[in-house]
């Protein structure tokens, strides 16, 4: 009797421990990385050249806020899109902490992909905005939104160790 | 955004009216919704283009070379018999107005007579001249009346001689030429 | 009860491993719970694309002049004299578009032509005798980016005589 009351006690601060903890980092994952700037962005494009292409459009109203961790971290990048039909392509820009990989094209259902890598962990900075340029292209033999629909990117960003 | 203000206010009115503001406002968002940008359709573009026509008068002959030959005598009179050659045609196309077909040798004085005559002139506006003596270099009236037209006919010549021009051969170089009237 | 009756039939070995369980279970569980993972967000990034239909001539104006070329005695067609120094220039991303021509000279003294040759996108139709009404000049050009120059015929007929024709030629996209 008495062991079984040390066992279950066992499984229920074991229990309890776990679910503290998943509650603490979960809360302070929430905070380390977010959006900024515009929440949704749409892109337009709207002209182009006879016998060449379509005019490209970039956009730079949002960017990405993260803070200093304990290792050295990297931010990767992802989306889904079903249905894509144009291109969509993403880059850091005015990054003061980290090194911006080369522009990453966005192609739906990609693996995640380096975005911003080697952010130190140094003191002397707790957060970086670096803007998010995102650049939109399409070829005349895409065709358009009229007869395709837009195209809607869920882009996902994830701050983890490098 | 309208939409949902609109929706806002059916709280405060009644159900007929709210419903028939709901649908007219459903039907509202559906068209912004499904009005996507649209630029440039069926666009169009022009350039342009003269198109000029100059005079133009060509003349050709189908006969480089022609060969006459004098050799019979008439038992009757005992003159020479004339040589005849029908076996050339003149063609010519003129886009200009009033012009004729002269025709000419280059030998001055000949000693052997040639008459030249346009015969059966067809797909033209011009009118032959009667038969030319050729006896000097000088231009004459072949085909006359000649307008904005292409035509052909068929050259004749006649090549005769005295007992008295004795025997020889001559060389003529003929050329027809367009010209104004 | 019946499971704590069940525990209390344990081995000595057994109970030992009992206890243990969730305290193994907890060094397990801890790499995750001090996760590589330190944040993540996403965000709607739409793009759209607008019907754009472009064309255009470069090379400027054309010139044909009829004379003493391309003239046969005996033959009233004079011609053709032709010109190749423009060409045309076209983008839709629509489907199914075709390009007509037509031009604006109602009762011209002379004969004009037009052909597209060499076109890299789309087909080409047959060569166009110019008139008021618009004539198929490239069709399956829908989707596409292209180009192809622009051979110009010209003939007259002698019995037309001589003067000039002005035309503005226009290429329209239209549906197919």
């Amino acid at each position: 009797m008495r062991d079984d009351r040390r066992y279950l006690s066992c499984w229920f601060s074991v229990a309890a421990m776990i679910a503290v903890l998943f509650g603490v980092f979960a809360s302070q994952a929430l905070a380390q990385l977010t959006l900024r700037g515009t929440a949704n962005p749409t892109i337009s494009i709207t002209t182009g050249t006879a016998g060449g292409t379509m005019t490209s459009v970039v956009n730079t109203s949002s960017s990405i806020r993260y803070t200093r961790q304990s290792v050295i971290t990297k931010i990767t990048v992802r989306t889904s899109c079903p249905s894509q039909a144009f291109t969509l392509q993403v880059l850091a820009t005015s990054v003061t902490r980290g090194v911006a990989a080369p522009a990453v094209t966005l192609t739906s259902g990609m693996a995640a992909v380096d975005f911003i890598t080697n952010i130190p962990n140094t003191a002397g900075w707790t957060t970086a905005t670096p803007t998010l340029q995102y650049t939109a292209s399409a070829t005349f033999a895409q065709g358009n939104s009229a007869e395709l629909g837009n195209d809607v990117h869920t882009v996902t960003y994830t701050l983890q160790a490098q | 955004m309208y939409v949902s203000v609109e929706l806002n206010l059916m709280m405060t009115m009644n159900y007929s009216i709210n419903h028939r503001i709901f649908r007219l406002c459903l039907a509202l968002a559906l068209a912004l919704v499904t009005a996507l940008p649209v630029f440039a359709q069926d666009a169009s573009t022009s350039q342009t283009l003269t198109l000029q026509v100059f005079e133009t008068n060509r003349i050709d002959v189908s006969q480089r070379a022609v060969s006459m030959i004098i050799n019979q005598a008439s038992l009757e009179t005992g003159s020479p018999v004339e040589a005849v050659n029908e076996d050339g045609s003149l063609t010519w196309l003129t886009n200009g107005d009033n012009k004729k077909i002269t025709v000419a040798t280059n030998n001055a004085a000949p000693r052997f007579l040639v008459k030249v005559h346009a015969l059966d002139i067809t797909g033209s506006t011009g009118v032959a001249a009667p038969e030319i003596t050729l006896n000097d270099n000088t231009n004459r009236d072949l085909v006359m009346g000649v307008t904005r037209s292409y035509g052909k006919c068929k050259i004749r010549f006649v090549a005769s001689a005295k007992v008295s021009d004795g025997i020889g051969s001559e060389t003529h170089v003929i050329t027809y030429t367009i010209t104004g009237s | 009860m019946r499971a704590l009756f069940r525990i209390r039939r344990l081995s000595h070995l057994n109970k030992r491993l009992t206890f243990a369980t969730p305290l193994l279970l907890l060094l397990v569980c801890s790499p995750s719970l001090f996760s590589q993972t330190y944040g993540t967000d996403s965000h709607n990034v739409t793009v759209s694309v607008a019907t754009v239909n472009v064309i255009q001539v470069s090379g400027g104006s054309v010139n044909l002049s009829l004379g003493s070329t391309a003239v046969t005695a005996g033959v009233d067609l004079m011609g053709p004299v032709t010109n190749t120094s423009t060409t045309l220039l076209w983008g839709f991303n629509s489907s199914l578009r075709k390009v007509t021509v037509k031009t604006s000279l109602a009762s011209p003294k002379y004969i004009l032509k037009v052909l597209a040759v060499a076109p890299t996108a789309g087909t080409a139709s047959s060569e166009v005798t110019l008139s008021t009404t618009a004539a198929d000049f490239l069709t399956n050009t829908g989707r596409s980016s292209g180009s192809c120059t622009l051979q110009y015929s010209g003939y007259a007929l002698a019995s037309k005589g001589t003067g000039s024709d002005s035309h503005t030629i226009t290429f329209t996209v239209a549906a197919q």
